[in-house]
């Protein structure tokens, strides 16, 4: 069987010049490619330059990932107003001071409204977010003021997020917007949009539905799938499916149903951002992350693997065929060739997901040969900003202050968001486990979200005393004391709304400055590979945000535009973009930075860098 | 196997060539080789740089030092050959030694030619053919302010630079109306002169040196025929060259401006051959005998020379030499120009002339067609693929089918491709240059 | 004697080698690396169209470096000595020390394929990668339309 790794080695040498981002295939009067060694040409047909075609690829790579999140926000939405008017749906309001609490931003007035009621006002303002033309997006409001009014001034508010991806795609068509800074003003407008926006409302209105994560146990690594129970995996991205899923697998005739078939019960198991999903509200196992896809099916051990929507890998019909596996497809969106298809928006999708379990069940028997790997590890997730914010405090009286307090003293260093995907050209899960490994060692805390929080989970990083045996001092201290672990999993990869949440709640307890740049916090995305991960970085480095990306960026064809988003942009923005593929040297630059924002508020007491090495590696075996 | 006793006269170009030639087919055979020079091997196009302190003295040699020993030649360095003897088969030296042939190589090369109103005797006369000329000019500099370069050519141009390197002030002293006239239009040495001038060199174009003034036996200035006078403390002679054939002045050896050659690089004698400077070849563009007193014309008549000399067999089938080719290539002030056969036609009527002017970007390019096969080039600022378009003239290419690309910036080995077909493609895969 | 040859059907003209040769010939590993370095550094290897668009043969295209020719005229016309036939690999090289960028060499090459390096004032050339196992060229093909062989295995087209 064929894997990821395989295909990638056969995709060596990639292109430099798609690697460098100067190739462009716009319109057909090329394809046009940029000779970064100023021998061939040094202008597409059209006459733009290596900045213009780099900002343009780049651009367009924002308004993809903005789409792609945005959209699975739409879906939500759509799905929380079906829950409001159909109670036959299967889905339902689960939590209601969320609800409360989303109905306040988008300024619906509760009044003496039923749930049901405020939900689909909440469903409805929120859909109409997308197709607004005129105005600013809501969530928006839960930016700190400075923030606002940086993004005011430079005109860049996101109107709606349709609008913003739409122009977005304009502007970076044949011919019409020529400078590359004034394109890639849109592409923050673009990328707020979606983290502000489209990645928000789906955050948000997931919680509403299905209830805001607190920690919980779990467990991670392919060791999870059953040798004797139904293995049903669950992969891509809307908790839309899952969450029927896992209900349809607790229904007590499908335990029978799995009993009659020789089983002694079902194992639902997800991979990527839905097991993210599944672990942070149901403590469900995970079996991996995006690039282990075709390694779960290969345990000849999943009876069906059960797919929605992004990073869902079209090689998964082939590597089913070579085992049992039944490759099911449930969204609309999302169909592949040689997989049966269940839509899980149509009528009922509860009864859908029962249909899928049904299938997996009696494929079971089917099962040949199984390898599955012992490789588990255990771990606690679940920290929404939410959550964080009563941990640090308390149920009455939740706070991001002793958060602030424990930074200002220095026993925490700053804070760093490590998110984003794996990607084959880098040794796998590595730089995620090694970056992480050496900022908790520099007394950094570490918020994850995605595919990172997965590598970081299987090294175990997400188990509180293990993490502790690497975190220096001064983070073991506080996280003991108040019971979290220094590597906080705090959901998928729209779930990086909750940090922007978070990071604009630590201004607003004070001590740290007025605005998100002013904090000593950075981003990374070591291993990133989708367009997500560019409108991702590219929305944390419109909110202030020092943001690295590992592996390397499509951008080195222009020292220009380089220049432009690597240096220019913080002046702009308070937030620049980096690269840097090797993980202990990201660390360096996230522990650099960290320190010159806490020079500037007047915090700084530098401390020597400690590397992440072999020991503390060691150290993670549980 | 029979044995050969080869005479070559000359250290230099062709000679090498012609040695390394020989070497290659027989190891046995005797080589004695005669020079008038005392240097070790060296490159006489580098003297410029030598002069300019681009290269120092080690970078003059253009083989190793053990390069003789290497091919087994006995050299007899410092030696001149007084006569030649072709039916004796002899030659004679000035210090009484005779050396026999089987086979002799004349590459005597040529010599600078001095007007007759220049005293060469005077301190600060000079000439620019040797390592000895070289050194003589470098000693000199020192305490020197100004030169006169008389002769706008390639030797003088370089010449001229590496003085104004040297930190003099420099006047070139030219009969024709422009500079590298032999190379270059009058519209290319516009764009050269723009940068010459630049760089503070004086040029004064349709002038001569009436009379060189001098104090105590030294070069004090010069006076030009229109009347100018120039201080000047040294006087470089870089005007034109003549063959090197005092050695033949007795025989019946026929020489016209050079020494008579066929394609085997044969005199009227069989076994008496001559290359380089010293020889008068068929010229492929001017279809008419002439002397290319060249470098790269050198080498290629001593590899004729040396394959013929080397073949005992007399039924053997001789290397033949296509022709030669008036070619240079120059790298002045970062302006590259090269330039191929006839570029100044007299009679343009005969010829189609393709241009491209670009003064403002330095660049000129230039090619002279007559029935569909080029005749020569310039090329000033943009020389990438030159060679291909000198290809084209060797092989006397039909360059119609690409007529209206052959000036373009993008003019490559792949329009011949397109045109020749698989033939040409073979021949670049093989690796086959010519 | 090994040389680089490029299959013309195969070539897709996506100069993947030009970018390899060049980062070959960088002294360092990455292309990212690779462009920041000043003077930038050179690709002896260069993609030219063999073929109109608008004929029924249509585009297409080869990877052009230099032959190593047998009677190389490069060799000839260097006034300096520096370009000479490797004894031991049998390529042909440019010394840089000896070269004065006088291009010479690039009047007389029939292939177009030696470069003007000016910035380093000197001319550069294909080398066949000497310190790497197989040229970088042929590493970097994305369908192994160049290869390195003996003259025997390449896929010389005869009339």
């Amino acid at each position: 069987m064929e894997t990821v790794w395989d295909r990638s080695e056969q995709q060596e040498p990639r292109c430099g010049f798609g690697e460098m981002g100067i190739c462009c295939r716009m319109c057909h009067m090329g394809p046009c490619r940029i000779d970064p060694f100023g021998q061939g040409a040094k202008l597409g047909v059209c006459g733009a330059n290596a900045e213009l075609i780099v900002a343009r690829n780049f651009c367009r790579m924002v308004a993809g990932g903005a789409a792609a999140h945005s959209d699975h926000g739409r879906s939500v939405a759509r799905t929380l107003l079906l829950a409001a008017k159909n109670p036959e749906s299967g889905y339902a309001v689960k939590d209601g001071n969320k609800l409360a609490k989303v109905a306040g931003i988008l300024g619906i007035d509760p009044g003496n409204k039923t749930k049901e009621e405020i939900a689909a006002a909440v469903a409805e303002k929120a859909l109409s977010e997308f197709g607004r033309q005129e105005g600013e997006l809501s969530f928006i409001k839960q930016a700190p003021e400075a923030r606002q009014a940086l993004w005011r001034g430079l005109n860049i508010v996101p109107r709606g997020i349709d609008r913003e991806i739409v122009e977005m795609m304009h502007r970076t068509t044949m011919g019409v917007d020529q400078e590359h800074k004034n394109l890639m003003l849109h592409a923050s407008r673009t990328a707020l949009a979606d983290g502000w926006g489209g990645s928000m409302i789906a955050t948000e209105l997931q919680d509403v539905l299905f209830g805001t994560p607190s920690p919980v146990r779990g467990q991670v690594n392919l060791g999870v799938l059953s040798e004797t129970d139904v293995n049903v995996v669950v992969h891509g991205h809307e908790p839309v499916l899952s969450e029927m899923l896992v209900l349809a697998a607790r229904d007590p005739d499908m335990l029978k149903l799995a009993e009659s078939q020789g089983a002694s019960g079902i194992n639902l198991a997800g991979i990527c951002c839905t097991a993210n999903e599944v672990l942070l509200r149901h403590g469900l196992p995970i079996a991996g992350n995006i690039l282990q896809q075709e390694l779960a099916v290969a345990t000849g051990a999943v009876d069906a693997m059960v797919v929605d929507v992004q990073c869902i890998m079209p090689s998964l019909p082939s590597a089913s065929k070579c085992f049992h596996t039944h490759l099911i497809t449930t969204s609309p969106k999302g169909k592949i060739e040689g997989a049966r298809h269940y839509d899980i928006e149509a009528e009922n999708a509860l009864h859908s997901a029962r249909e899928i379990v049904r299938e997996a069940i009696l494929n079971f028997p089917n099962r040949g040969n199984t390898e599955i790997p012992q490789e588990k590890m255990d771990l606690v997730a679940g920290f929404s900003h939410e959550a964080i914010h009563y941990m640090l405090g308390g149920r009455f009286r939740g706070s991001y202050a002793p958060l602030n307090d424990n930074i200002i003293n220095g026993r925490i260093k700053g804070v760093a968001g490590v998110v984003g995907c794996c990607n084959p050209k880098v040794p796998y899960d590595r730089e995620h486990v090694d970056l992480v490994g050496e900022l908790i060692a520099n007394d950094i805390l570490v918020v994850q979200t995605g595919c990172s929080a997965i590598s970081c989970a299987k090294a175990g990083f997400l188990v509180p005393d293990t993490a502790h045996k690497v975190a220096g001092k001064g983070l073991t201290e506080v996280c003991e004391a108040v019971g979290m672990p220094p590597v906080l999993h705090s959901g998928s990869c729209v779930d990086n709304s909750r940090i922007l949440v978070a990071l604009s709640e630590m201004v607003k307890a004070g001590g740290l400055g007025s605005d998100i740049s002013d904090l000593p916090v950075a981003g990374a995305a070591p291993e990133w590979m989708s367009e997500k991960a560019i409108s991702i970085g590219h929305y944390f480095v419109s909110s202030g945000v020092f943001t690295v990306f590992g592996v390397g960026l499509p951008v080195s064809g222009s020292e220009t535009f380089a220049r432009h988003i690597f240096e220019e942009f913080e002046a702009i923005l308070g937030g620049k973009w980096a690269v840097e593929p090797d993980a202990g040297k990201m660390a360096g630059l996230i522990i650099d930075h960290i320190n010159g924002k806490r020079e500037k508020l007047g915090i700084g007491k530098a401390r020597e860098r400690v590397l992440f090495d072999m020991e503390m590696r060691r150290n993670l075996a549980v | 196997m029979t044995f050969m006793k080869i005479v070559i006269i000359g250290n230099s170009a062709a000679s090498t060539a012609a040695i390394e030639t020989i070497r290659a087919e027989d190891k046995d055979s005797s080589i004695v080789q005669i020079s008038e020079e005392r240097h070790p091997l060296y490159s006489r196009c580098l003297l410029s740089y030598y002069l300019a302190d681009k290269i120092d003295k080690n970078g003059l040699a253009y083989r190793s030092a053990d390069f003789h020993k290497k091919m087994d030649v006995q050299l007899h360095p410092g030696r001149c050959v007084e006569e030649v003897d072709p039916a004796g088969q002899k030659v004679t030296c000035s210090d009484g030694s005779a050396h026999s042939f089987d086979r002799l190589l004349i590459a005597t090369g040529s010599s600078a030619k001095i007007p007759d109103n220049i005293p060469e005797t005077l301190r600060g006369v000079f000439v620019l053919r040797t390592v000895a000329d070289a050194e003589a000019i470098k000693q000199k500099l020192s305490g020197a302010k100004k030169a006169v370069v008389l002769g706008g050519g390639l030797v003088g141009m370089r010449a001229a630079d590496a003085l104004c390197r040297a930190g003099l002030k420099v006047f070139v002293v030219i009969g024709s109306n422009r500079i590298l006239s032999r190379m270059i239009d009058y519209e290319a040495a516009r764009i050269v002169g723009t940068r010459v001038r630049d760089n503070d060199i004086e040029v004064m174009t349709g002038s001569d040196v009436s009379e060189v003034l001098h104090k105590d036996g030294n070069v004090v200035g010069v006076v030009t025929d229109n009347g100018l006078m120039l201080d000047c403390e040294i006087l470089i002679v870089a005007k034109s060259v003549r063959a090197n054939t005092g050695l033949i002045r007795n025989t019946d050896i026929k020489t016209r401006r050079g020494i008579e050659t066929n394609a085997s690089m044969q005199t009227n004698y069989e076994n008496i051959y001559a290359a380089g400077d010293v020889a008068e070849t068929f010229d492929i563009t001017t279809e008419e005998y002439t002397v290319n007193a060249l470098w790269t014309c050198a080498v290629q008549q001593g590899r004729i020379a040396g394959q013929n000399i080397a073949r005992r067999d007399a039924a053997g089938i001789p290397a033949k030499y296509a022709g030669s080719v008036a070619m240079n290539s120059l790298n002045f002030w970062g302006i590259p120009i090269i330039s191929f056969g006839v570029t100044v036609p007299e009679d343009e009527s005969r010829y189609t002339i393709l241009k491209d002017s670009r003064p403002e970007q330095n660049v000129y390019k230039k090619i002279v067609i007559a029935d569909n096969r080029i005749k020569g080039l310039i090329l000033v600022g943009r020389i990438a693929n030159a060679g291909v378009l000198f290809s084209l003239v060797q092989n006397k290419m039909d360059v119609a089918p690409f007529m209206d690309q052959l000036l373009g910036d993008r003019f490559n080995f792949g329009h011949v491709v397109r045109h020749g077909g698989k033939p040409v493609l073979e021949k670049y895969y093989r690796g086959l240059s010519t | 004697m090994k040389r680089i040859y490029c299959i013309v059907e195969k070539c897709l003209a996506c100069r993947s080698c030009e970018i390899a040769c060049a980062v070959a010939h960088s002294g360092v590993e990455r292309v990212e690396d690779a462009v920041k370095i000043r003077p930038l550094p050179k690709h002896r290897i260069r993609v030219e169209s063999i073929g109109d668009r608008n004929t029924p043969q249509g585009i297409r295209s080869i990877a052009l470096q230099c032959r190593h020719c047998e009677d190389p005229l490069c060799a000839q016309a260097c006034i300096t000595g520096g370009i000479s036939r490797d004894p031991e690999t049998g390529a042909i090289v440019n010394n840089p020390d000896k070269c004065v960028a006088c291009w010479s060499c690039i009047m007389v090459c029939p292939f177009g394929v030696i470069v003007r390096y000016e910035d380093c004032r000197r001319a550069v050339k294909c080398d066949h990668c000497a310190d790497r196992d197989e040229p970088a060229c042929v590493e970097a093909c994305p369908t192994r339309a160049i290869l390195y062989c003996e003259a025997e295995d390449a896929p010389i087209p005869v009339e």
